[in-house]
């Protein structure tokens, strides 16, 4: 799935990174802790989570994500956008909540 | 192997840097005065079950010690009735509370006494080692070493071999210092930029980063954000060594267990706390060794090989 179909689908906005229609990502996984994501290592996946820290930029360094959609309309920190912005991370933010945005995202194929 | 070859090899792994005499010693110690009679130490070591007996003043200040070949003269030469006093040792071979595993050790293998007593500054007498103790200190030190082999030995080896190399020519350094969260990760961050340049494969560094990533915020939420990140990487093989200044892992089982942490609901809302860290960390790395302990520093080295995928 396209970053630019994760946008429509969930309301979100792009809050760094550009050229959303040449990311795919082919699967999600959601959580607000650290290191049930870094148990996870499957590069072409979609964070979705409610953490607007730097260490949620830097988690997704360390797996290679290439994006990240911050859920519940949390205000991102600029120097955690920023971070996203060196590190290559696209970075996206939703209203919904983590429930329904996940539901959402599933309901149009994209897996777990 | 020999009990001094293998006391050698114990001694060549530094394993056991951490136990000093005062942590080795049984502190319940029987001991008699001077003026007690032989009778009454022969007495005390067929009921205690001890081999011997240290001889010490009202101030407990140890100024002899009666073993079981004193007793055995005495015992020959119809002396039972006589004080303790005429029969012991005053030249005792003693440790003092802080001495080394290292010193207890060739205590052991200098003179071939079965046991010593420990004494403080002052010469008050404060425990007893016998080799039974000096086995189950080396017993207990096991729960505070983790690894991840089946050849334990041999990465036991391995690490106090790479120490020093680490010390002196390792390819990435890095020093850990946060006191918050801010800066946490920055240190993985680097280490991974520098995998890259270096060759290795995506999932090998992938592997290492999301390791060291773990260990490092563990030190920033476990251990005060003081301590250091350190890397080797060559010949397709990547060593990641992470230490800090304690407070250390009382009980190293048990925090390798998945969902197993201390962190409070503070950390948590920083998106830690999951217990999932050292768990993550044994599922990625291909040899693992933890060296800790309460009030100790923990060391964390991890060993990734690039041609496992
Ligand atoms: N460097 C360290 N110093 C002191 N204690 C540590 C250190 N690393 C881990 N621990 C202890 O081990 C426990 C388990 O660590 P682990 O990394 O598995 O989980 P966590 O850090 O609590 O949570 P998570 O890693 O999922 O965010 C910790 O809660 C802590 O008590
Ligand atoms: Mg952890």
């Amino acid at each position: 799935m396209k970053l630019t179909e994760v946008l429509e689908i969930t309301g979100a906005t792009c809050v760094a990174g550009e050229h959303l229609d040449t990311v795919e990502v082919n699967h999600a996984f959601a959580s607000d802790l650290m290191s049930d994501v870094l148990a996870m290592s499957r590069p072409d996946t979609l964070l979705i989570t409610g953490l607007t820290t730097p260490q949620t930029i830097r988690t997704a360094q360390m797996l290679d994500l290439p994006a990240i959609l911050v859920v519940r309309g949390k205000d991102v920190p600029q120097d955690v956008a920023d971070l996203a912005r060196t590190t290559g991370i696209v970075l996206l933010a939703t209203h919904e909540i983590m429930y329904v945005a996940s539901g959402k995202l599933y309901a149009r194929g994209l897996s777990g | 192997m020999p009990l001094e070859q293998s006391v050698e090899a114990l001694r060549y792994l530094g394993l056991f840097s951490n136990l000093d005499a005062s942590s080795v010693m049984s502190t319940a110690v029987h001991a008699l005065h001077p003026e007690d009679r032989v009778a009454a130490a022969r007495i005390l070591m067929r009921e205690k079950s001890i081999s011997g007996v240290p001889i010490v003043d009202a101030d407990f200040r140890l100024v002899g010690l009666i073993s079981v070949s004193k007793i055995i003269e005495a015992l020959a030469d119809g002396r039972l009735a006589d004080s303790v006093d005429s029969v012991m040792t005053r030249d005792v071979i003693s440790l003092h509370a802080h001495d080394t595993f290292e010193t207890i050790l060739s205590c052991f293998q200098r003179f071939k006494f079965g046991r010593f007593p420990v004494v403080e500054e002052d010469g008050r007498l404060v425990g007893m080692i016998t080799d039974t103790d000096v086995l189950s200190a080396i017993i207990r030190s096991f729960y505070s070493v983790y690894v991840h082999d089946q050849r334990r030995t041999m990465t036991l080896g391995s690490f106090s071999a790479l120490s020093k190399e680490f010390e002196n020519s390792a390819d990435f350094v890095y020093g850990i210092s946060c006191t918050g969260l801010e800066n946490a990760g920055e240190g993985s961050a680097r280490l991974k930029a520098f995998l890259q340049t270096k060759g290795f494969g995506e999932s090998v560094v992938r592997r290492a980063s999301v390791c060291a990533y773990e260990a490092e915020i563990n030190v920033c939420i476990h251990a005060g954000g003081k301590g250091s990140l350190r890397a080797i990487a060559r010949n397709g093989e990547i060593i990641v060594r992470v230490e800090d200044e304690g407070p250390g892992i009382e009980n190293i089982d048990l925090a390798m267990k998945e969902g197993w942490s201390t962190a409070t609901d503070a950390i948590r809302e920083l998106g830690f706390g999951a217990g999932m860290g050292l768990a993550n960390i044994r599922r990625f790395s291909d040899h693992l060794v933890i060296i800790s302990g309460k009030d100790k520093p923990t060391k964390v080295e991890m060993i990734f090989l690039a041609d496992k995928e």
